[in-house]
C-alpha cells in the first residue's frame, strides 16, 4: 500500500471567513497533484511547534509564523518548507539546515509583479496622481496648477539592493530616461551593466536619488537600515519607495521625515507591524501612498507562484533538487538523503 | 518708445491655469525682437475683436479663434497655441485669412506618456482603492482587492491615435510586456511598426485591448469618436484612458458604460466640459481616476512651453517661418524666410 505525501499549509492562508487569501489557478495544480493530500493547520501560531508539523512531509508557510530551532525538535519527517514569495525573515535558516529541512522560495513569481509595483509608485508619486485625483473629485479644479507633477527625464533612480527584483525594476525603468544607481554589497558592476546601473556606495545612493527604492532582504544587517541619519541625507525633493519589508525602515522616523518635509513623499507597501494598526500616523499623511503588502498579488503572481510551488513539490517527490532552494547544503547531508529515500519509498 | 510689434493674450478670466498666469518667460523672448506682450481679459468674441485689433500675434490657450474673430483682425499674422491641440481655432478660417497657426507639438510627450502609464498601472493595481482602504484602517480588505484583478501581464494596450504621444506611450509600455495595437488612419505603417505598434481597425482594437488609451487631436473627425457602440465592443474587464481631449469621447456614453459595467474602469485627465461640473458622476465612481487636464504640466514642461510659444511668435514677427505650422498651405501676410 502506498502512502500519500502530506502537504500542510499554515493557517494564515485563510481569512476570518475561511477563504483562501492567495487564490489562483496554480493552486489547483497543487491540489490535484497525484499522491498528495493537503491540510490547513488548525490554528494560527506565532511560532511553529513540533506538534503542528507532526506527520507532514512538506509545509507551505505564509508570513505570520516564525520557524526556529524549537519548531523541529524530535521531527525526522519534514523535508521542506516553502514560501510563496522571496522573503524569509521569519525563518531561521541555520535552524532549518540543522534539522535537515529544505527552504524553497519563488523568486521567479515575484520578480515582475514587485518591479511593476515599484514603477506604479514612482509614476503615481511623480505625476502627483493621488493629489490631482482628490482635488478633481472635490471640485477644486483650478487648485491643481499648484500641484505640478515632476518629470522623470534626467532624474536619478536609486535602489538599495539590486538582485532579482531591483534588476527587473531597472529594466522596466529604461524608457523613462532616468539615471540609474544602486547600492548592493553583494552585486558586481558587470551584473548590472545590461540595465545601465552604476553601482555606488550607500551614501551616494541616499544623497543622489530622486526616487529611492528598497529591494533587499530583511535580516540583522538590514533592520532599520534606513533611519534618521539616512533620511536626513536624502534630497528634500526625493521619494522613498518600500516594497521589501517594513522593518528595513525605521517607521517612526520615516513618519517624522514625511511630516517635516525631510523628503517629499513615499510609496509604502510594507510596515513594521502587519497588519498595520489603523491609527498608524503614517496612514494619515497626504504625501504617502500606502498599500497592504499586496502590490504583488496580481494574476501573474497568483498563477506563477503556485505553479512554481507545485513544481518544487513534484521535484522533491521525484528526488530532484527543487527550484528556488535556499539552503542547498541540506541536500547533500546523509540524514536528509535517508529521510528523502524513506519518503520516496513510502509514496511509491 | 513704443515697441515695434504687439503680441496679445485674450483669454477668459477663469480659464487661464495658474501656471500660465504670469507671462515673463514669453515676454522675455518677445522683447528680444522688440515686441511687447499685453494681456486683456476677454469674455466674448466681440471683446476679443475689440481688444486685439492692433495685434500682430496672439498667444492662445482657450480663446475662441473663430472665423468671425479671424476676419475682424486684419493685422494678425500668427496665432501660437500653448500646446499640441488647437481645437479652439478654426484652421480653415486662419488659412483663408493668411494667419499662420502654430502649435508646440513636442512640449509634453514624456509627461503625457508617463501620466498614461501611471493611470494604467494605478488602475490595474486598484492603487487608490487600496490606498483609501488602508487610510481607513481596513488592511485585510485592502489586501484582497488586489487579488481579484489583473496586472500588465500578457495584456494588450490599444492606442487610438499613434502620433508622437501615442508612440512615446508605446515605447514605455513595451517594457512592461504589453502587446500594443494602434488605430490611426494617418500614421505610416512602418513608423508604427518601428515603435512596436501593430495597426488595426478600431473595432478590432476595442475588442482585443485590456487598456484603451486615446491620443488623438480633437477635430470634426474625432469628435465623439468613442461612443456607446465603441464602449460595447470593449471587454468588460478593460480600462479606458483619455489624456487627449474630453470631446473625443461621448461622456454620457462613458458614464453609462461605467455604471452598467460594460468596462471595468477609467482614467481621465480630460472632460467634455472643463472645469468639470462638481456633480459629474465620473467624479464619484470608485473605479475612475480623475485629474484636471494637467497631465502635461510639470515645472519643466511649462517653462519649456512658454519659451517655445514666445520664440515661435518672435520668429514670425521678424520674418522667419516658425518651426511648426499647422496650416501649411497658408499664404502669410508678410514675407517669411525659412531658417536653416
Amino acid at each position: 500500500m502506498s502512502w500519500k505525501a502530506r502537504v500542510g499549509f499554515t493557517r494564515d492562508y485563510l481569512d476570518k471567513e475561511g477563504n483562501f487569501v492567495i487564490p489562483g489557478p496554480g493552486l489547483k495544480l497543487l491540489e490535484e497533484m497525484p499522491n498528495t493530500e493537503h491540510e490547513i493547520f488548525p490554528e494560527i501560531v506565532p511560532e511553529a511547534t513540533p506538534q503542528l508539523i507532526e506527520g507532514f512531509d512538506i509545509v507551505i508557510t505564509r508570513t505570520f509564523t516564525r520557524w526556529t530551532e524549537k519548531s523541529f525538535i524530535g521531527n525526522n519527517q519534514l523535508l521542506s518548507l516553502h514560501r510563496n514569495g522571496v522573503g524569509y525573515d521569519r525563518i531561521d535558516v541555520p535552524a532549518l539546515t540543522n534539522a535537515g529541512v529544505m527552504l524553497c522560495i519563488t523568486p521567479a513569481a515575484v520578480r515582475r509583479p514587485v518591479a511593476v509595483a515599484i514603477m506604479t509608485f514612482i509614476l503615481a508619486l511623480s505625476t502627483r496622481l493621488l493629489t490631482k485625483h482628490q482635488l478633481t473629485r472635490e471640485g477644486q479644479w483650478s487648485e491643481v496648477t499648484k500641484h505640478h507633477g515632476y518629470g522623470l527625464i534626467g532624474k536619478t533612480l536609486g535602489s538599495i539592493g539590486v538582485g532579482n527584483i531591483g534588476h527587473e525594476m531597472f529594466m522596466l525603468a529604461k524608457p523613462f530616461g532616468m539615471r540609474h544607481i544602486a547600492y548592493d554589497p553583494y552585486i558586481t558592476q558587470e551584473a548590472v551593466d545590461d540595465v545601465e546601473v552604476k553601482m555606488v556606495d550607500m551614501d551616494t545612493v541616499l544623497t543622489e536619488s530622486d526616487f529611492l527604492s528598497i529591494s533587499c532582504p530583511l535580516n540583522e544587517t538590514t533592520r532599520h537600515l534606513i533611519g534618521e541619519k539616512e533620511l536626513r541625507k536624502m534630497k528634500q525633493t526625493a521619494f522613498l519607495i518600500n516594497t521589501a519589508r517594513g522593518p528595513i525602515v525605521d517607521e517612526a522616523v520615516l513618519t517624522k521625515a514625511l511630516k517635516e518635509g525631510w523628503i517629499r513623499g513615499a510609496g509604502i507597501d510594507v510596515f513594521e507591524q502587519e497588519p498595520t494598526p489603523p491609527d498608524n500616523p503614517l496612514l494619515k499623511l497626504d504625501n504617502v501612498i500606502v498599500t497592504a503588502h499586496a502590490m504583488t498579488f496580481t494574476d501573474e503572481f497568483l498563477t506563477s507562484v503556485w505553479e512554481i510551488i507545485a513544481k518544487q513539490v513534484s521535484q522533491i517527490m521525484h528526488g530532484e533538487v527543487p527550484e528556488g532552494l535556499v539552503n542547498r547544503e541540506v541536500w547533500d547531508k546523509p540524514e536528509f538523503q535517508a529521510k528523502l529515500k524513506k519518503f520516496q519509498e513510502a509514496i511509491k | 518708445m513704443a515697441r515695434q510689434f504687439k503680441v496679445m493674450r485674450v483669454e477668459r478670466r477663469f480659464q487661464v491655469p495658474l501656471s500660465f498666469a504670469t507671462m515673463e518667460v514669453e515676454a522675455e523672448e518677445l522683447a528680444m525682437v522688440n515686441a511687447e506682450l499685453v494681456e486683456v481679459v476677454c469674455a466674448t468674441e466681440d471683446e476679443i475683436i475689440k481688444a486685439a485689433k492692433d495685434a500682430d500675434a496672439l498667444l492662445v490657450i482657450f480663446a475662441p479663434m473663430t472665423r468671425r474673430v479671424l476676419e475682424a483682425l486684419p493685422k494678425l499674422k500668427v496665432i501660437v497655441r500653448y500646446g499640441i491641440g488647437y481645437d479652439n481655432v478654426d484652421v480653415d478660417a486662419a488659412t483663408d485669412n493668411g494667419v499662420l497657426l502654430v502649435n508646440i507639438p513636442d512640449f509634453c510627450l514624456e509627461e503625457v506618456a508617463n501620466h498614461t502609464i501611471a493611470l494604467l498601472l494605478a488602475l490595474s493595481g486598484e492603487l487608490f482603492s487600496i490606498n483609501e482602504g488602508m487610510k481607513q484602517g481596513r488592511w485585510a480588505e485592502s489586501q484582497l482587492i488586489r487579488a481579484t484583478i489583473g496586472a500588465p501581464y500578457e495584456q494588450t494596450l490599444g492606442l487610438i491615435g499613434c502620433g508622437k504621444i501615442g508612440r512615446m506611450t508605446a515605447k514605455k509600455a513595451q517594457c512592461f510586456g504589453f502587446r500594443i495595437l494602434g488605430y490611426d488612419p494617418y500614421v505610416d505603417k512602418s513608423l508604427a511598426k518601428e515603435h512596436g505598434i501593430t495597426l488595426v481597425g478600431l473595432p478590432e482594437l476595442l475588442k482585443e485591448s485590456d487598456f484603451v488609451s486615446v491620443h488623438t487631436l480633437l477635430n470634426k473627425e474625432t469628435w465623439h469618436l468613442i461612443g456607446e457602440k465603441e464602449f460595447k465592443q470593449m471587454k468588460p474587464t478593460a480600462y479606458f484612458i483619455n489624456t487627449s481631449r474630453g470631446a473625443v469621447v461621448d461622456e454620457a456614453a462613458l458614464i453609462k458604460a461605467l455604471q452598467e459595467k460594460w468596462i471595468a474602469g477609467a482614467g481621465l485627465d480630460v472632460f467634455e466640459q472643463e472645469p468639470v461640473a462638481p456633480d459629474n458622476p465620473l467624479l464619484k465612481m470608485d473605479n475612475v481616476i480623475v485629474s484636471p487636464h494637467c497631465c502635461s504640466h510639470t515645472v519643466a514642461s511649462i517653462k519649456r512651453l512658454k519659451t517655445s510659444v514666445g520664440q515661435e511668435a518672435a520668429r514670425v514677427l521678424i520674418g522667419r517661418w516658425p518651426k511648426n505650422v499647422v496650416n501649411k498651405t497658408v499664404k502669410p501676410k508678410i514675407n517669411l524666410v525659412k531658417e536653416e
